[in-house]
Formats: C-alpha cells, structure tokens, sequence
C-alpha cells in the first residue's frame, strides 16, 4: 500500500489523532520522506516551515528514521531540539512520528531548549511558548503504543480479503479508542474545552458488511468525518438526526425510532442494530450495520460501547457539574447574556435574559434561535455576523409601544475559541426602560425647575429697572428744581426702555417653536464682520487679540448669521473678561469632512473641573452680577443650528471654546424646529457666564 | 475726613443713581459701591451707620459682604435690599445687625424713614 495511508479516511484519522493528542502527526514513507503532516490547533510545530535552518535539520532527521524499527515496534528518540519524539513503525517501512510533547517545565530545561533555539536562528521575538503537554517519556512512550495498537488494528481490519481476527474485533477496537479517550482525559491533561468536545462530539463507529468504519468526530459546527463506500449516505442520515437529536433534547426511544425509520428508506437492503444514549441533552451512539454476520460480535460491540457511553456520561457529569458552576456565576450578573452557536442557536442563557425577555412575552429556548418577533431582528441578525466575526458595541432598541415598551441597551460579540476561531456570538443586554422612564420625567421636572427660575432671575432683572423709575417717580414729587426733574424724566425714560428691552429678550428665547432661520453662512464673513468690535472689546481690556486666517476655499456652514454673531461676541467677551489686562485670545477656523468650527482659545486662569460641566446650564454663574444664562444661551442658539458647544478647559493654562457647525452639504435645506426648550434669557447675551 | 453714614452697595447703576439723588436731596452722608469688594473698603474706611446692600438672586454674596461688613466694622447696621422676594429665606444670619429687608421698588419716603431712624439711634 505505496499511498495507502493518503486516502480521506485515513487523513481524517490522522487529525483527529493530532487534534485528540495535542501532537503533530507526521506520517513518513520508507525513505524517510514527508509524506503528510497534520498539526493540533495551536501547535508550535506547524510554525517551523519558517525557519529554514530547522526545517532542514527534520528532513534529515527523519531520513535517519526511515526503516529504524520493527513492524509495530515503538521507539522514543531525540529530535534535533533534543525533544522526545515517538515513532511508531507501521509495515511496509512507513511510520508514523509524533511531535510535540514537551519534557516537564524546569528551569534548566527551558535554558537549554533556548540556547538550542537560539543556535538555530530562531529569534527571541517569536520564541511563544503555547501550552504543550508535558509528558514524561514513560507517558509519551505509553500514547505511542496505545496509538499503536489502534492502528495496527484499523490497519488491518480494514485491509481487503481479511477477515478481522479475533484481536481486531469492533469491541476490542471501541475500547481501545476509549482508552485513548481516557488516557487524555487525566486530572494533568483536564480543559473544559476538551471535554466539552468529546462530550458534544460523536464518535460513531461503522462497521459493513465489507468491513469499512466510519470515524465522526464533532466540534462545535466542524465536522471530520472518514467513510467507505456504501456508509455515506446512512452517514449523513445519521449525522443529521443525531444533530437534530441532540438539539430537541428528545429522548432515547424517539431517536432510535427516528433513525430507524430514516434507516429503511435510505439504506436499501442494510438494516441497522443501535443503541443510543442520552444524557442531559447530550448522546452518543453506535450503530452495527447487518449484525446478522455475528449477533456474539454485536452483542460484545453494544457492551464496549456502553462503556464508552458510561465514560461519556461521566463526563458529561463533570461538564454538568462545571456548568452549574458557569451558570450560578452567568446568573449573578444583572445584565441580560445569551450565548448562541455558529447557527445563532440559543446555547446559554441566564436568568437575567430570561426574565427581561419574559416580562415583555418573549420565551428562550435552547436549540432554538432567539425569538422570531419581528422587533428583535436587528439583534438576531447581529448574532448572525456576530457568529462570523462582527462586533456591534452599546446599541439601542425599542420594542412595542405605550406602557409595554421595552427599552433595551445591547451588544454582540464573536464567541473566541482558544485557538482564535469563532465558535459563536455573545449578547448582552439590559433593560433600561425605566431609566428612560426617570430620564423622561427628570427632563419634565427639569423644564419646570428651570422655567421658575427663568422667571425669577427675569423678575431680578426687572426689578432694578422698576426700583429706579418708581423711586424716580417719588422724586420728582419731593423735587423742585426745573433742570433736575428733567433730569429725572430722562432717567425714567430710559429705565422703562431698558425694562422693554429685557422682556423683548425674554420673549425671543421663551417662545416655543422659535425658528432659527438657517441658510447658508460663510464663516469667515461672520468673523470678519465682527473684526472690530471685538478687536475694540479687546483693547478695552488690554487683551492681546489674534484671528488667524481661515484656511483657503473654507466651506460654508449651516445656521443663522444673525445669532451665530451673537454667540461669538458672547464667547469672546467671556474670554477677554477672563484674561483682562495683558492676556491673550486667539480665534481661528477650522474644519473636516462634516462639519468646521471656530476656536477661541485663552490663556486665562482656566474653569475648575468642578465648574466645567455647569457652565452652559441656565443661571450658572461665577460673576458677580452675571447672570448665567450667556453660555448657556449661546449653547442652546448652536443646538437649533444642528451644532454643538465645546468646551476645554485645564486651570491655569486657559479655556478653550469650540462653535461646532454642520457644513452645508452635509444638511438638509430649510429651517429646524427649536426644540422648544422653553426657556429664556433675561439680559440677553450682554453677561456672560464664566468668571475667572 | 467728612463722616459718612450710609454705604451702598449695589451693582445697578441706576439704582445707585436713585439712592444718591434720594440722599443728596436729605442731606444724609453717604458713599456708593458697585461691588461688594468696593462697599467693603468703605465701610471699613469710613464705619458708617449703615450698609445697604443688595442681595443677588441665587448668589450669597450679598450675605457674604455683610458678614464681612461685621468683621471689618462693627457698628454699622445692615439693610438688605432684594430683587426677589424668597432669596433671603431661612438664610439670614441671626448674628447680623440686619435692621430690615425691603424689597424692589421700594416705596422712597418708607427707606428714608428707616434710614433716618437707624440714623438717629
């Protein structure tokens, strides 16, 4: 059998070895040369290919290997790491090598393995040191036989015109491959993963009438699957069913029952013997194909596979057991967190998750994708891409309407394997209905608040004005000279002009539905407009004024000239106030792809930390005779423009203010609706609102 | 140095007119100050019988220059006068030689007459 070991079948075989041992499998012919390599997930091996130096040093030391032992004799020799390699010879000079077994960690070790790396040229950088078992050479020596045995036997039970003798029998093979199952599954070599594995995993052995097996082994969604012959189709059959079984959960005697019927129309004349198990919602099963050829050797294979099964299920107790564990700590956070397979089937989900879903009609089922309802598509569908990779960070969701609305925060995230592969996809959500709820209400009561305290700072500023002319009034009844109660007239004149003038201000912010008439607004005009007026603002107070020119072919934005002149006069009298008397303000223009901003930079003494989250609130003032509404105006003004206030500040170094506007392409024509925020302003914009 | 019997403070231009038309017109000594920082350096300057101050609506620096107005000078009587009429509740110092709290507009033979009568004491 020049290639005989080349087939699916036998390619099949070698990498479950690997992926079962954790070793590299490399499978050499009678000169010693490579003919496959099958490589565990994650193995350090399969790196080697990059460094030529070492590579070369393998080939010739496997050339060394070719012919070494006797049929079925094992060896363990030193590789040219001076790492234990087992070589099982195989007939007809083949064999088989297996790499990868580390020796137990100690320092010394380590050292040397190091200097030996470094000698061939392998740099530090890429020296990862992923988990290996480590094995003495006593255990390494004990997987090579065992490996060994197995072979030899499928070898020969698979070999044409050879009736299986009586140490190739189906039994003796079944338990020679739980045996290995179980030397693997030692305390030292114990990992959730692992037996998660075997435990989901089926191994269903085959057997026909013309001796071919079948090896099916299952990981997550990923299947290896080695067949002859007539098994495909029933293969494929049992595969399905044995998915479906596991997945409904269903009993024992409905699976047989299924297969069964299953069995009789797609295997023509072949009729099945099967057992199968279930425990928890996992199975395992075996199934005889035309057991009539030896009902002792039927009997015999059902009882080693009842042993496999009891170990299987054992298994599935620890796994149980770790579960439990996993699922009272899942069950201890507050959030919402389901788990779903490749498919976007439901794997874990704890309580939060069902308890949220439940409340507003919505059931969980394992198995079953998460709940068809046609509200929830945009998280059942990012569990999809989440399953191939995609990640959808603090999502928002809306379910229903009126009193059963159902607020929901979300994330999906790929579900990562150890070896980087993505097995699944992670929700997380939390139900913030009644936040909204608090946040709604607070926004009522905050509207409330502020309009009261609009009202008495508007009474405040009224009431100056008042005092002055009716105390004017009283005066010109207890004065007597002609030229002085002209004077007063005059007072009174202008205190009643500036009481209109507060209320015209108050009205033009209160009013609801105020438009800002938006349309186009070149910046730089805006600014250039406004040169000399703040230019002598600034003078007045000793201030160093600097407007950087706007960079060339700079967009127009969208808002209104009008207020947006008010904003920044407002702005850049808070700064000059700020740095009054030989301090610096800068103003300058820039922009990116959706929006451009005017800067103003001071080097004044800078807003406390505590302070810098008020300063745009209404009546926030640090100034003796502000008012507080200057910023908070000005942010509100830029709000109905579709733009933002953005403010830094760091004490002692100076405050930055940025006027964020949309540009104009990136907006629709026409007018915003103010959001009608109900509020007012008493005293305009001629206060501002930080004092420093 | 003239004695002074009244100190105002208040940052309303206009209503620092009307006080001091109001006192020229009586004859009553007084200075005005549109910062508390200001009406303090004369109180402590001239020690006057009394401070009128104003309250700012949500802000206590109102009460905060009368409590220096104690420190600095301990004679002088306090009258606050306020724009809003809740902004001193529950927040008067006892300890304060407040002798009223008047609200804007004020009625001006009503101050005279308290002005006079802290005046005569």
């Amino acid at each position: 059998m020049p290639n005989g070991l080349m087939t699916v079948k036998w390619r099949a075989f070698h990498e479950s070895l690997a992926r079962i041992l954790e070793l590299t499998v490399v499978v050499l012919n009678t000169e010693g040369n490579i003919l496959d390599v099958y490589h565990a997930p994650g193995c350090v091996f399969s790196e080697f290919g990059r460094y030529p130096v070492l590579s070369r040093a393998y080939r010739t030391f496997f050339r060394t290997l070719s012919g070494a032992g006797q049929d079925g004799s094992v060896a363990i020799v030193n590789d040219p790491l001076d790492l234990p390699v087992a070589v099982v010879a195989l007939e007809n000079g083949l064999c088989l090598v297996l790499i990868g077994g580390l020796p137990h960690k100690d320092a010394q070790a380590r050292l040397e393995l190091e200097a030996r790396l470094e000698a061939y040229g392998i740099p530090q950088a890429d020296r990862l040191w992923l988990p290996a078992p480590a094995l003495t050479v006593d255990e390494f020596r004990e997987k090579a036989e065992r490996v060994q045995t197995l072979y030899a036997q499928l070898l020969r039970f698979t070999r044409p015109n050879t009736s299986p003798g009586p140490k190739t029998t189906l039994p003796t093979m079944v338990v020679e491959l739980n045996k290995l199952v179980a030397a693997f599954l030692g305390s030292e070599g114990f990992k959730l993963r692992r037996i998660l594995d075997l435990v989901t995993s089926s191994l269903v052995v085959l057997f026909d009438a013309e001796g071919a097996w079948a090896f099916t082994y299952y990981r997550n969604v990923q299947t290896v699957t080695a067949h002859r012959g007539r098994c495909t189709e029933l293969l494929v059959a049992l595969e399905r069913h044995w998915r479906e079984a596991l997945v409904l959960g269903k009993d024992a005697a409905t699976a047989v029952a299924q297969w069964a019927h299953v069995l009789d129309k797609t295997s023509g004349g072949l009729r099945l013997q099967t057992s199968f198990l279930t425990h928890n919602g996992y199975g395992a099963s075996l199934g005889i194909v035309n057991p009539e050829t030896s009902p002792a050797r039927v009997r015999a294979a059902l009882s080693a596979f009842g042993q496999q099964v009891t170990m299987a299920l054992k298994v599935a107790a620890v796994y149980h057991c770790a579960q439990q564990r996993l699922g009272s700590l899942l069950n201890s956070v507050r959030h919402g967190l389901i788990i779903t397979n490749g498919e976007g089937r439901v794997v874990i989900a704890n309580q939060a998750a069902r308890r949220i879903l439940a409340a507003y009609g919505f059931s969980l089922t394992l198995g079953q994708p998460i709940t068809e309802h046609k509200g929830l598509l945009p998280i059942r569908m990012a569990l999809c891409a989440g399953a191939a990779g995609e990640t959808y960070c603090r999502r928002q969701l809306t379910l229903g309407q009126g009193e059963a609305t159902l607020h929901l925060n979300w994330d999906v995230t790929p579900l990562y394997c150890e070896d980087g592969t993505v097995a699944g996809a992670v929700l997380t959500f939390e139900d913030v209905t009644e936040n909204v709820h608090i946040r709604r209400r607070l926004q009522e009561w905050e509207k409330l608040a502020t309009a009261g305290e609009v009202a008495a700072s508007l009474a405040h500023e009224i009431r100056n004005p008042l005092a002055a002319a009716a105390g004017a009034i009283q005066l010109f009844d207890l004065v007597d000279d002609e030229h002085k109660r002209q004077e007063i007239l005059t007072k009174l004149r202008v205190e009643l002009n500036r009481m209109n003038k507060i209320l015209t201000n108050f009205l033009r912010f209160a009013k609801p539905g105020t438009k800002e008439s938006l349309q186009s607004v070149d910046l730089v005009q805006v600014i250039e407009d406004l040169r000399f007026l703040l230019r002598s603002e600034a003078n007045l107070h000793d201030v160093e004024l600097v407007i950087h020119d706007a960079p060339d072919d700079f967009p127009q934005v969208t808002g209104d000239p009008d207020s947006l002149k008010q904003v920044f006069i407002n702005i850049a009298k808070n700064a000059v106030e700020a740095v009054s008397g030989s301090g610096r303000l800068e103003i300058s223009l820039h922009r990116d792809a959706e929006q451009a901003w005017v800067t103003f930079r001071d080097n004044g003494p800078g807003i406390s930390r505590e302070n810098i989250n008020n300063v745009t609130r209404p009546f926030f003032t640090t100034k003796l005779g502000g008012t507080g509404l200057g910023l908070w105006i000005s942010s509100t003004i830029v709000q109905r423009m579709g733009g933002k206030l953005r403010l830094e500040s760091e004490p002692g170094r100076g405050t930055t203010v940025q006027v964020v506007l949309p540009l104009r392409q990136s907006t629709e024509q026409g007018s915003l609706e103010t959001t009608a925020p109900g509020t007012s302003v008493a005293g305009g914009v001629k206060e501002g609102v930080i004092e420093k | 140095m003239n004695q002074v019997d009244v100190v105002v403070t208040d940052d309303d231009e206009s209503v620092r007119w009307l006080y001091q038309e109001i006192f020229a017109l009586e004859g009553i000594a007084h200075r005005a100050a549109a910062t508390g920082a200001e009406g303090l350096r004369l109180v402590a300057e001239h020690r006057p019988r009394l401070a009128i101050v104003d309250l700012k609506l949500g802000a206590m620096n109102g009460l905060e220059v009368a409590r220096r107005i104690k420190a600095v000078s301990d004679n002088t009587k306090i009258l606050f006068v306020t724009g809003y009429d809740h902004a001193l509740e529950g927040n008067v110092d006892e300890q304060l030689p407040v002798v009223a709290i008047i609200e804007k507009p004020f009625d001006v033979p009503s101050l005279l007459r308290l002005v006079k009568s802290v005046l005569r004491d």
